[in-house]
C-alpha cells in the first residue's frame, strides 16, 4: 500500500488529517472532464481513502457522476470524452497511454443507479466477470466464489434455490444488491456506487446502507449520493460539488464527514447540507 | 380522434353549427372516407392479383394428341383382310364422289372387283390406308404395347424409362397412359379457368361434347406434385419446376450464407466500433446509398466481375472441375451477387438491432472488466439475435423473389439437368416464371401461374414468420 | 437483517489473492486486434461494392462511348437505338422509362400518400395492426409476380376497356400501372414515417381551435411533413426507373420512341435485361452498350437517392 503525503494547491481544499497519515487508495490531481468542446468537471483534486467510504453529495447536475465514472474510466464509454489531469490507483496514473482501460475497471468495481443485471440467469451473473478472467475455472470453485459473492451482498439466503431463475425476475433492491454481488466478485480493490439506493424503496436502502459499512473493511468505498442524510450515516469523509457558472462541476469541499456536516467551511456547503437549497 | 358527428336535430344554435360548419364536417366525413378508399384500393389490387392467380390455376381441360394413335399402332396389312371387310371399309371411308367413279376407274362396280382391286382402291382414295386397319390402344397386348415404346422412343429415351420403372412390371394401363404421354404428346387444346369451370361446367361440357368429340377431358390442376418434382420440358403438360426449386434453393442458401456473416460483421463494426469516426461516417452513407441501386445493376456488377474477370474461379476451371459452363453463369456466380444485393439490408437491420441495445447492459459488462468486443459477443450480439434473425429471414425473402440480377448474371431459361454443384449452371422459379409468362403459346401462363403460387406462398410465409417474430420481440421489450 | 460478512480465513484468502494484483499495463489482446480487423474489412466491403460498381460502370461505358461513331450528343438526342444500324440513342429507351415510371406514380402518390395519412392521423393503434399487414404483403410480392399480373390481367382488362385496336398487347401503361401497386408500400412507409415525427402540439392546436380532423390533417400535418413527404416521392420515382420485370414482361420487347402510353416500347432496364438473356459476347457494342445504359441508371438513381435523403435529414432538423 501506497502512502502518499499530499502538498495541494493552494486553492483547493486541503483534507483534514487526524494527524497521522491515512493510507490513500486513489488520488485525482486536477482531473477536468471534457465532452466535445463542453467542460464538465473543472480541476478536481482529492484523495480517495483506502477503507473508508467516501461521499459525493451536491445538487443535480454538479459533475457528482461525472467525477465518479473518471476513477474506473467509464466515461471512455461516451463519445468524445475527454479526461485531462491524473488519476492515480496505488500510485499509478490510471490514465496512462499503456493502461488498459479493462484492468482499471476489474480492480475498481462500479454499481450504477439504475440496477441493471444481465439478461441471463442470477448464476452466470456473477459468474461472468469471474470467469472472463479464469478462463479454465473448474465449475466447483465457480460455484464457490458465485457463493461466496452473493453471501458477502448479503442475497445468499434469499436466491439460494433460484439460481437458474433470471436476474431480472427478482425485485428492485435484490436486482441492485445482484449487482453488488456481481461487482465484488471480481475481487475489486475500490468500489464505487453511483446513486445506489435512489431507485429503491427505504427498506432496500436501509441494507444496501448496511452493507457498505460491513463492506467497508475490505473494499474502498466511493458513492455518489443526494440524499444527504445517507452521506450523513454511512460516510467517513464527504466531496462537496458545486456547478459554476460555467456549468463546469467543481469541488468546493473536501472534510471528515462531521465536519461537513457540522462545521462547513465553505458557506454553500453550508447551505446545502441545510438543506436551503438542493 | 375527433367525433365529427354532432346532433342534428337540435336547433342550430352556436355550437350545433351553421351552414359552414356543417358543411366542412360533411366534407371531412367524405374526406376520411376518401383517405380509407386508399387502402380498400391497395387490398382490392391484392385480392384480385390472388384470385386471378388462383383463376389460372385448374379448370377443364380438353385434350388431342399430337400425333394420331393410330399411326402407330400394329396393323393388319390391307391383303390380310376379308371381302366383307375391305367392303364395309371402302363404304365407310371412300368418299361419295369418288365411290361414284369406280365403275369408270377401275372398269367395274364395286362389288365385281378384285380383292386387290378393292385394295387397290383402298390405297388409292384413302389418306392413311393403314389407320384403317389398326388397332386401337386399348386393344393392344403388353408386349405389342412394349413394341410400340420401342419403335417410336429414341433408344436413349427408352432405356431411361425402363430403368425408371421396367415396363415389364407396369400394367397395361399404365403402357398406355405412358405412351399417350411420351409419344403421342398428348396436350391440351382448350383450357378454361377455373372460375369457368365450377360456374359453367355444364355449358362447358357441351361445348367440349359438340367441338372436340370423343377427345379425353377433365378437370386439370396445374400445380401437382408432379409438377413440383419433375423436370423442365419444352412441354406445358409435362414440364416441371424441380431444377427451379433446387436451383432458388441452392442460390439462396448460398448466398446468405456468405452475406450474414459479412453484413452482421459490418453492422458491428459500424455500432460498436466505429462511433463517429470519418471511416464509419462513409461506410454508412455508402451502405444507405448502395440500399437505393436498382437491382439490375447488381446484376451488372456481377456479370462483369464474377462471372468475367474472375470467370476461372467462379465455374471451377481453376480448380479442376470439368465441363463449365460458358461465360461464367454458375450457382456461385449468382450467390455471390446476390449476396451483395442483400448485404445492405443485413448491415441496417444488424445495426438497427444493434442500437436497440441498451447502454446500460454494455455499462454492466464493461464495469466488471470485460473489453469492448467481450462486451459485444457475451451481451450485446444475444440480446440482439432475434433482431438479426428477423432482418435475415427477410433478406431470404427477398432473395428469394429477385429476378434481374440473375437474369443479367446468366440464369439459364431451359435447364433440364438438376444443378449439381456450386458451379454448375441453374435456374431459379422466378427467372422461370419469367420465360414461361413471357412464351408466346398461353398455355404456359397455366404453368407460370402455379409457379407463381409456389413462389408467393413461400415468400408470403417467409415474411409472415418474420412479421410474427418482430411483433413478438417487441412485445417483450 | 443479518449481514453475512466473511470469515476470517476467507477473508485471508480474498486478501492473498487480490496482492497478486493485476498490472494496470496492457495485456497483448491481439485475438481482439484481429476480430476488430475482420469487422473493419467487412465494413469495407460495403465500399469495394461501390468502388466496384463504378468501375464496372465506367470501364465499359468508356468502350462504348469512345467507339467511333458514338457521342455524347447523339447518345442523348437520337431518337432511335438499333445497334445494328450503329445508331445508339437513349431517348426511346429514356421516355419509356419516364413515361412507365409517370403512370406508376399518378397512382403510388395519391394512394399512398392517404394511405399514410389515413394510418398515421385516423386509425386507432389496433386498426393500424391489420390494415398495415395489408401494405406489406403488397411489399413482399416479388416483381416478377407483378410483372406476370400486368401480362395476364392488366393488359387483358386495358384492352376490353379501350378497345384491343387501341391498345397493344404489350403497352406502358399496363405496366405503369402494375408497377404504381408495387410502389404504393414505399410511399406510404417514408410518409408515414414523417407525418408520426410531426409534433402532437401542432395537432393538437388546430384540432383545439375546431377544425376537423380533416383539415388538420391536411392543412396542418401534411405540410409540417412536407419534405419527408418529398423524399418518399424522390425514393418513389427513383424505385420506377430501377423497376425491371414488369416492365420486361408487360411493357414491350423493342425500343419504341412514342408518347403513347397504349404502345408498346422498351425502357432502358427491359433492354438491359432483354439483351442479357441473348447470346451475346462478352465483348462487343452490344455489350457495352448495356453498360453505358447501366450508368446513366446508377448515376440518375443515385441522384435521387441522395436529394430524397437529404430531404429527409431537413425535416429531422426541424423537429
Amino acid at each position: 500500500m501506497v502512502e502518499v503525503r499530499l502538498t495541494l494547491p493552494s486553492q483547493s481544499p486541503a483534507p483534514a488529517t487526524d494527524g497521522s497519515a491515512l493510507p490513500v487508495k486513489m488520488v485525482l490531481e486536477n482531473v477536468s472532464v471534457y465532452y466535445g468542446t463542453f467542460r464538465a468537471l473543472a480541476d478536481v483534486t482529492m484523495p480517495v481513502y483506502e477503507n473508508h467510504i467516501t461521499a459525493i453529495i451536491g445538487p443535480s447536475g454538479c459533475g457528482k457522476s461525472t467525477l465518479i465514472r473518471t476513477l474506473n474510466r467509464m466515461n471512455d464509454t461516451v463519445e468524445g470524452a475527454r479526461v485531462t489531469g491524473k488519476v492515480l490507483l496505488d500510485g499509478e496514473d490510471i490514465y496512462a497511454s499503456d493502461v488498459d482501460p479493462a484492468i482499471v475497471r476489474r480492480r475498481v468495481g462500479m454499481v450504477f443507479q439504475k440496477p441493471n443485471p444481465f439478461p441471463k440467469s442470477i448464476f452466470e451473473n456473477i459468474a461472468f466477470g469471474i470467469w472472463l478472467y479464469n478462463k479454465r475455472i473448474s465449475r466447483s470453485e465457480l460455484s464457490d466464489r458465485v457463493e461466496m459473492a452473493l453471501k458477502r451482498a448479503a442475497l445468499w439466503d434469499e436466491v439460494k434455490d433460484k439460481l437458474k431463475e433470471l436476474g431480472t425476475s427478482l425485485s428492485g433492491g435484490q436486482q441492485q444488491r445482484l449487482c453488488i454481488a456481481r461487482a465484488i466478485a471480481i475481487e475489486p480493490e475500490v468500489l464505487l456506487l453511483d446513486e445506489p439506493a435512489s431507485a429503491l424503496d427505504p427498506i432496500s436502502t436501509a441494507k444496501i446502507e448496511e452493507l457498505m459499512l460491513d463492506l467497508k473493511r475490505d473494499y474502498t468505498i466511493v458513492i455518489v449520493t443526494h440524499n444527504m442524510q445517507q452521506a450523513a450515516r454511512i460516510s467517513d469523509y464527504t466531496a462537496m460539488m458545486m456547478m459554476r457558472p460555467d456549468r463546469a462541476g467543481e469541488l468546493i469541499e473536501f472534510d471528515r464527514t462531521e465536519t461537513i456536516f457540522t462545521n462547513p467551511k465553505d458557506r454553500r456547503t453550508a447551505d446545502y447540507v441545510s438543506g436551503r437549497f438542493g | 380522434m375527433l367525433s365529427s358527428t354532432k346532433p342534428e336535430t337540435a336547433e342550430p344554435g352556436y355550437l350545433q353549427g351553421d351552414s359552414n360548419v356543417r358543411r366542412r364536417q360533411t366534407v371531412a366525413r367524405v374526406g376520411r372516407g376518401v383517405l380509407f378508399l386508399s387502402l380498400v384500393l391497395g387490398l382490392v389490387a391484392l385480392i384480385t392479383l390472388f384470385v386471378d392467380v388462383f383463376d389460372k390455376l385448374g379448370g377443364y381441360a380438353v385434350y388431342s394428341f399430337r400425333v394420331d394413335p393410330l399411326t402407330i399402332t400394329p396393323s393388319r396389312p390391307l391383303e390380310e383382310l376379308s371381302r366383307e371387310e375391305l367392303l364395309a371399309l371402302i363404304e365407310q371411308h371412300v368418299p361419295e364422289e369418288a365411290k361414284a367413279l369406280i365403275p369408270e376407274d377401275y372398269g367395274a362396280p364395286l362389288e365385281e372387283l378384285s380383292d386387290e382391286d378393292l385394295v387397290n382402291i383402298l390405297y388409292n382414295e384413302v389418306p392413311s390406308p393403314e389407320t384403317l386397319t389398326a388397332k386401337p390402344l386399348e386393344a393392344l397386348t403388353k408386349e405389342e404395347l412394349i413394341d410400340v415404346l420401342q419403335r417410336n422412343l429414341t433408344d436413349v429415351r427408352f432405356q431411361t424409362l425402363n430403368a425408371e420403372q421396367p415396363f415389364e412390371q407396369m400394367s397395361r394401363e399404365a403402357l398406355i397412359e405412358l405412351i399417350e404421354t411420351e409419344v403421342l404428346q398428348e396436350s391440351v387444346a382448350r383450357q378454361w379457368t377455373l372460375f369457368e369451370s365450377i360456374f359453367n361446367r355444364d355449358a362447358i361440357i357441351a361445348e367440349i361434347k359438340r367441338e372436340y368429340p370423343g377427345s379425353d377431358y377433365e378437370f386439370k390442376w396445374w400445380l401437382t406434385w408432379r409438377f413440383l418434382t419433375s423436370e423442365q420440358t419444352t412441354r406445358p403438360e409435362t414440364t416441371g419446376i424441380r431444377p427451379a426449386l433446387l436451383g432458388s434453393l441452392f442460390v439462396v442458401t448460398l448466398s446468405i450464407l456468405i452475406a450474414v456473416p459479412l453484413g452482421v460483421s459490418a453492422g458491428i463494426y459500424l455500432e460498436e466500433f466505429a462511433g463517429k469516426s470519418r471511416l464509419g461516417a462513409i461506410i454508412q452513407t455508402n451502405i444507405y446509398n448502395l440500399a437505393g441501386v436498382p437491382s439490375i445493376i447488381y446484376g451488372m456488377l456481377g456479370l462483369a466481375v464474377f462471372a468475367r474477370a474472375l470467370r476461372d474461379f467462379t465455374t471451377g476451371a481453376a480448380f479442376g472441375v470439368p465441363d463449365p459452363p460458358p461465360n461464367g453463369r454458375t450457382i456461385i456466380t449468382a450467390a455471390m451477387t446476390m449476396a451483395l444485393l442483400i448485404l445492405p439490408l443485413i448491415i441496417v437491420n444488424t445495426q438497427e438491432a444493434i442500437r436497440a441495445v441498451p447502454q446500460s447492459l454494455r455499462d454492466a459488462a464493461l464495469a466488471v472488466g470485460a473489453t469492448k468486443w467481450e462486451t459485444v459477443w457475451h451481451h450485446v450480439l444475444p440480446v440482439a439475435a432475434p433482431g438479426i434473425l428477423t432482418g435475415t429471414i427477410l433478406a431470404t425473402a427477398r432473395a428469394l423473389g429477385e429476378t434481374a440480377p440473375l437474369i443479367v448474371v446468366g440464369a439459364a431459361a431451359f435447364v433440364t439437368l438438376d444443378p449439381s454443384g456450386i458451379f454448375s449452371s441453374y435456374t431459379v422459379v422466378p427467372i422461370q416464371i419469367y420465360t414461361w409468362t413471357a412464351l408466346p403459346e398461353q398455355i404456359f401462363t397455366r404453368v407460370a401461374s402455379a409457379a407463381v403460387i409456389v413462389l408467393l406462398v413461400t415468400v408470403l410465409l417467409i415474411n409472415l414468420s418474420a412479421i410474427i417474430l418482430r411483433n413478438r420481440l417487441r412485445k417483450q421489450i | 437483517m443479518v449481514s453475512v460478512g466473511l470469515s476470517e480465513e476467507q477473508r485471508t484468502e480474498l486478501g492473498a489473492r487480490r496482492t497478486q494484483r493485476l498490472s494496470l499495463r496492457r495485456r497483448p489482446r491481439s485475438g481482439e486486434a484481429i476480430i476488430r480487423a475482420m469487422l473493419l474489412g467487412s465494413g469495407l466491403l460495403s465500399i469495394f461494392t461501390t468502388v466496384g460498381i463504378v468501375v464496372v460502370l465506367v470501364n465499359d461505358a468508356l468502350a462504348f462511348f469512345l467507339h467511333p461513331g458514338v457521342t455524347l450528343i447523339k447518345f442523348f438526342t437520337d431518337t432511335v437505338w438499333a445497334p445494328e444500324f450503329e445508331r445508339y440513342g437513349i431517348l426511346p429507351l429514356a421516355t419509356a422509362t419516364f413515361i412507365t415510371s409517370l403512370i406508376a406514380l399518378s397512382i403510388a402518390v395519391p394512394i399512398g400518400l392517404s394511405a399514410a395519412i389515413f394510418l398515421s392521423e385516423y386509425a386507432s393503434p389496433r386498426a393500424r395492426g391489420y390494415l398495415k399487414p395489408i401494405l406489406e404483403m403488397l411489399a413482399a410480392i416479388p416483381t416478377v409476380v407483378y410483372g406476370y399480373f400486368a401480362v395476364t390481367f392488366m393488359t387483358p382488362l386495358l384492352r376490353s376497356i379501350f378497345g384491343a385496336d387501341v391498345v397493344d398487347f404489350y403497352n406502358m401503361a399496363s405496366a405503369g400501372i402494375v408497377m404504381g401497386f408495387m410502389i404504393i408500400p414505399l410511399v406510404a412507409s417514408v410518409s408515414e414515417d414523417a407525418l408520426a415525427a410531426v409534433p402532437r402540439a401542432l395537432r393538437e392546436a388546430a384540432l383545439g381551435l375546431g377544425a376537423t380532423q380533416l383539415e388538420t390533417s391536411l392543412r396542418v400535418v401534411v405540410p409540417a411533413a412536407t419534405s419527408g413527404i418529398a423524399a418518399s416521392i424522390i425514393l418513389a420515382i427513383s424505385r420506377a426507373f430501377g423497376e425491371t420485370m414488369i416492365v420486361l414482361l408487360a411493357a414491350g420487347a423493342g425500343p419504341n420512341f412514342t408518347l403513347n402510353p397504349f404502345k408498346a416500347a422498351e425502357t432502358i432496364t427491359g433492354h438491359i435485361a432483354r439483351i442479357s438473356t441473348g447470346d451475346i459476347s462478352q465483348e462487343g457494342m452490344d455489350f457495352y452498350s448495356i453498360f453505358a445504359l447501366g450508368l446513366v441508371l446508377f448515376l440518375v438513381t443515385l441522384l435521387l437517392n441522395l436529394i430524397s435523403r437529404w430531404f429527409v435529414k431537413r425535416f429531422r432538423e426541424v423537429y
